[in-house]
C-alpha cells in the first residue's frame, strides 16, 4: 500500500470522506440535476413521442394521399379516356360532315355538268339543224329558179283564181 | 278604171303573164294591168289589186315552209 503513496492510518477517514463526498455529491448532483435532467428526459420522451406521433400522422397522411393520388390516377385515367373517345367521337363527326359536304359537292358538280353538257348538245344539235335548214332552202331555191316552167307559173295562177282567198294580203 | 299591178319573177314568159292577166281580169273585173319584175320573187308572181296583196311567189311559199321547219 505504500508503494501506491496511501496512509494507512488516514485512510478509513479519507475513504470515509470520500464516500461522504460521494454521496454529498451524488445527493446535490440529485437534487440539482436529477429533476432536469428527469425533466429533460421526460421532455425528450415527450418530444420523441411527439415525433413519433407526427410521423405516425405523417405517415397515415401520406398513405392517405398516396391512395389519393392513387385514385386521382385511376380517375385520371379515366378521365384521360374519356377524353381521349370524345375527341375520336368529335373527329369521326366532322369526318362524316366533311365527307357528306364533299359529297355533296361532286354530286353538284357532276350535276352541273351534266347539265352544262346537256345545253351545249342542244346548243350544237339547233345550230346544226338552222345550217341544214339555211343549206337545203338555199338549194330549193336555187333549184326551183332554175326549174320552175311556165306550166308551174299557170299552175299558181289558177290556185289563186279557183281558191276563195288566194294568196290575198292586205296591202 | 280599175288597175292591177303584177310583179313577176325574172322566169315568168310573155305567155304565163297574159295567162295570170286574162284569169284576173275575169276573175276581179280589173281593167288595166301593170307589169314590174323582181328577181327576189324566185318564181311565181304578186299582184296588188283594190288595196289587196295576192302573193303566189315561190320566195312567200319557201319563206312558210322554212319557218315550219325551224319551229318543229
Amino acid at each position: 500500500m505504500e508503494s501506491l503513496g496511501l496512509d494507512i492510518t488516514k485512510v478509513p477517514i479519507d475513504l470515509v470522506l470520500n464516500l461522504l463526498n460521494i454521496v454529498l455529491l451524488f445527493l446535490i448532483v440529485r437534487t440539482l440535476a436529477y429533476k432536469p435532467i428527469r425533466k429533460f428526459m421526460d421532455a425528450r420522451t415527450e418530444r420523441v413521442n411527439a415525433e413519433a406521433r407526427a410521423a405516425g400522422e405523417k405517415a397515415a397522411e401520406a398513405e392517405k394521399l398516396k391512395a389519393e393520388y392513387a385514385a386521382l390516377l385511376e380517375n385520371g385515367e379515366a378521365v384521360k379516356q374519356a377524353q381521349a373517345d370524345e375527341a375520336r367521337k368529335a373527329a369521326d363527326a366532322e369526318k362524316d360532315r366533311i365527307l357528306a359536304e364533299a359529297n355533296a359537292k361532286a354530286a353538284q358538280i357532276v350535276r352541273e355538268a351534266r347539265e352544262q353538257a346537256q345545253k351545249e348538245h342542244d346548243e350544237a344539235l339547233g345550230a346544226m339543224r338552222q345550217d341544214v335548214v339555211d343549206l337545203a332552202f338555199d338549194i330549193s331555191e336555187k333549184l326551183l329558179e332554175h326549174s320552175i316552167t311556165d306550166d308551174d307559173t299557170k299552175k299558181l295562177a289558177d290556185r289563186l283564181f279557183d281558191s276563195r282567198v288566194g294568196g290575198e294580203e292586205s296591202a | 278604171m280599175k288597175t292591177a299591178k303584177i310583179v313577176c319573177a325574172p322566169n315568168v314568159s310573155d305567155d304565163a303573164y297574159a295567162y295570170i292577166c286574162a284569169r284576173f281580169a275575169r276573175r276581179f273585173g280589173a281593167e288595166a294591168f301593170e307589169r314590174e319584175t323582181d328577181a327576189q320573187l324566185l318564181g311565181g308572181f304578186v299582184v296588188l289589186f283594190d288595196g289587196k296583196v295576192y302573193d303566189m311567189s315561190l320566195r312567200t311559199q319557201l319563206s312558210a315552209l322554212r319557218a315550219d321547219c325551224e319551229k318543229e
